[in-house]
């Protein structure tokens, strides 16, 4: 893999996919991490990649129910670039697919690992506040996402003690479970509405 | 240049699973075992840990101080959903019989049952472990014929604070899609 220039990123197409499905062991991801840290199109291209996957990976949030979904996007989220070139000669679609599903994973990448920082680099200061406010984004969504569902399991547990209670239970015995008993009230959207 | 570089060494040197492995220790991690033998790959998975999580507290202190200390209380949050239509038999026995072993295992390590709603076709169990006054965690599994969901809260959330949570949020439920 060496002796690389900075025009033959598609000679690493192989080692991004095995990169990218964990397939590529430590040595050799050594050997691509060096590559990429001289060759600014290689590392794009390594970047651009991991994204459309995720983005791609991500297409199952979609089945989230419609509300949710709407919602979502309403949250505020990092601007990504207006244009990308081709990917390794990946159907057009699919990356157009890829790019929208970004909606929902816009800075995926850098989620799991705080990037290191130097106290003697206020420019690298600055980019580590602005990575971990898109970390601090992702996060929210994936805690929306969360919460949603256990909010919908809140409101159907609620729904099933209430259908128990509704023959046996008076209306004022009801109201004062609902204040004791979170679960046993319906959710706060099921009683706003 | 630099931030492409800072960008692609998270990438590379990043375990994917750092997030659940920085929970497991705690004593509101609940151990789902193997979800996807039973359900195959989840529509939903999410791992949130601490440092996320603290992250969020300190983005979310501005905006909303009472939902950034509810963050600060907790460890992780984590989630699996897997879409259940299109199985051979909706829910299959199976799958509430593993939901039976965790319940047992969870009253085995001192997690107390708080909720327990058994129809045909759907079962739901919220468990919640309480050391004194704290909350340690809460674990929900919810079983219906379309989806089923394994939820777990580590830290000090009490279930009434969740409308704050989904307030901060702005989530709304979509009912015709629960129906």
């Amino acid at each position: 893999m060496t002796g690389q220039g900075p025009s033959k990123t598609g000679d690493y197409e192989a080692a991004i996919n095995a990169l990218l499905d964990g397939e590529l062991d430590q040595a050799a991801t050594a050997e691509l991490k060096a590559c990429a840290a001289g060759d600014s199109q290689l590392s794009q291209a390594i970047i651009d990649a991991w994204q459309l996957q995720r983005g791609l990976d991500q297409l199952q949030l979609e089945r989230a129910p419609d509300g949710l979904g709407r919602r979502l996007r309403r949250i505020p989220r990092q601007q990504r670039a207006a244009s990308r070139g081709p990917v390794f000669g990946l159907p057009r679609q699919a990356l157009v697919t890829g790019a929208l599903a970004m909606t929902l994973v816009a800075g995926m990448i850098v989620l799991t690992q705080p990037v290191i920082r130097s106290p003697a680099a206020p420019q690298q200061a600055e980019n580590q506040s602005g990575t971990d406010q898109a970390r601090a984004e992702q996060a929210r969504r994936d805690l929306a996402i969360a919460f949603f569902y256990l909010d919908k399991a809140g409101l159907r547990v609620g729904q099933r003690i209430n259908e128990a209670l509704q023959q046996e239970v008076a209306e004022p015995v009801k109201d004062t479970l609902n204040q004791h008993l979170p679960y046993i009230g319906l959710s706060r959207k099921e009683k706003h509405a | 240049m630099r931030i492409v570089l800072m960008l692609l060494t998270a990438l590379l040197a990043t375990p994917a699973w750092a997030q659940e492995d920085a929970m497991k220790n705690l004593p509101g991690y609940v151990d789902f075992g193997q979800l996807n033998a039973l359900f195959g790959e989840p529509s939903v998975e999410i791992a949130v840990g601490p440092t996320l999580l603290g992250l969020v507290a300190s983005f979310s202190a501005d905006e909303d101080p009472e939902v950034a200390e509810i963050f600060k209380r907790l460890d992780g949050v984590r989630i699996k959903v897997f879409e259940t239509s299109g199985t051979d038999a909706g829910i299959n026995a199976s799958a509430f019989d593993h939901v039976g072993k965790i319940s047992s295992s969870l009253s085995a390590m001192g997690w107390e049952s708080v909720v327990k709603v058994t129809e045909p076709g759907e079962q739901v169990r919220i468990f919640m472990k309480i050391n004194g006054d704290l909350v340690e965690g809460i674990t929900v599994m919810a079983i219906e014929q379309d989806e089923a969901a394994f939820i777990n809260v580590i830290g000090n959330l009490n279930p009434a604070e969740l409308e704050k949570v989904m307030d901060n949020f702005e989530i709304e439920i979509d009912h015709a899609a629960d129906d």
